[in-house]
């Protein structure tokens, strides 16, 4: 392989880590998104607030444009994958095989080692029962699990990733990755504004209110 | 049920009290993570969600979904989980044996076992199935253990 032809290829990988990554963290927006919209569809519950009917329609755009950038992405980094190995066959981690479906359950039967890789992957893990790694890998395990489950974590949005623009990809498609982080900032906005509103209702000038009308 | 099944269902049960009691026997016995057992259940579990009818596309969206899921400062690869699942469906391609030929047990055990778990809550088993799936991994291991001799 020339070095030209090198760099291209290197450069390909770096963009399908990095498109990867962006479809993480579009879904863990959207994630947050219908998290938001739950929670400013109980707190709107009864009421006509136009901030609050606004909020609840913001996050529910945000959410359902999350999951579109996060389909988005992953197409690019397949796409990608697909034409390093065209120009450079195993040169990229291919994800050609999207369009192939893998054999169907009937010709898999009992669930047990069965290819050469299988019973590689099987005897590497069977070597020794335990691992010689004072407790490191499950106590990873846990935690990351832990964090992920613990009440009220909410995953914070990263800065947007640099956008490439691949050939064949409508514009508007990468134009929606920008769209998604900025959508839920102004829900975010939007929701401390009504709660420092809703706070101001509750404080003790209503109830001063309150006595003027008895 | 063994010792390492058991612990390996404190985590799948998010039992942290017995977790903790598990953490601190093994650590009295100088054992190491159960990777075996780990190994055992992920293959069954990736069967049971795949098998039917697997494709490429439904194996990047649930690694994407589990990496969302696990997000909070951690960083589960997403070539290296996707290439396990793929090898634990017998899909032998170039890339997906490269990277799994060169990966150590515990980083497979790390990245098996976020998965695993993330197989299993979306599968919502009851106390029951859970002890039913976590018997027939056992089994299987002990057919791996007899098939390495």
């Amino acid at each position: 392989m020339s070095s030209t032809l090198q760099e291209v290829i290197q450069q390909l990988n770096e963009i399908i880590a990095e498109l990867d990554q962006a479809a993480v963290t579009a879904s863990a927006a959207q994630a947050d998104a219908r998290r938001a919209f739950v929670f400013f569809d109980e707190a709107a519950t009864g009421s006509a607030h136009p901030y609050m009917n606004m909020a609840r329609q913001e996050a529910n755009i945000a959410a359902a444009k999350a999951g579109k950038v996060a389909r988005f992405l992953t197409e690019a980094a397949t796409a990608f994958g697909d034409y390093a190995n065209t120009i450079a066959p195993g040169s990229a981690a291919s994800r050609g095989s999207a369009s192939r479906a893998l054999p169907s359950g009937e010709h898999l039967g009992e669930p047990r080692a069965r290819g050469p890789l299988m019973r590689r992957l099987a005897a590497k893990l069977t070597t020794t029962p335990n691992a010689d790694d004072g407790l490191e890998g499950i106590s990873t395990i846990a935690n990351d699990i832990q964090d992920a489950v613990r009440p009220g974590t909410v995953a914070t949005p990263r800065p947007p990733m640099p956008v490439y623009q691949p050939a064949g990809v409508d514009s508007a498609h990468v134009g929606d990755a920008l769209v998604a982080p900025f959508v839920l900032a102004l829900v975010g906005l939007k929701a401390s504004e009504v709660a420092s509103r809703l706070r101001t209702k509750t404080k003790p000038h209503d109830t001063e209110k309150s006595r003027e009308k008895e | 049920m063994d010792d390492n099944t058991k612990f390996l269902r404190t985590i799948l049960r998010q039992d942290w009290d017995a977790y903790d009691e598990f953490m601190a026997e093994y650590a009295r016995q100088g054992k190491g993570t159960p990777v075996a057992i780990i190994g055992s259940a992920f293959h069954l579990a990736v069967k049971r969600r795949f098998g039917s009818s697997p494709d490429m596309q439904q194996i990047i969206k649930f690694v994407a979904d589990a990496r969302a899921f696990l997000a909070e400062g951690r960083d589960l690869p997403p070539r290296e989980a996707e290439a396990l699942v793929c090898a634990n469906l017998d899909v032998e391609e170039p890339w997906i044996e490269e990277v799994v030929d060169r990966l150590e047990p515990m980083a497979i055990a790390e990245i098996e076992g976020q998965l695993l778990y993330k197989l299993i809550s979306d599968e919502g088993l009851t106390d029951q199935e859970l002890d039913a799936f976590l018997g027939d991994a056992e089994r299987l291991l002990q057919e791996w253990q007899t098939q390495a001799q």
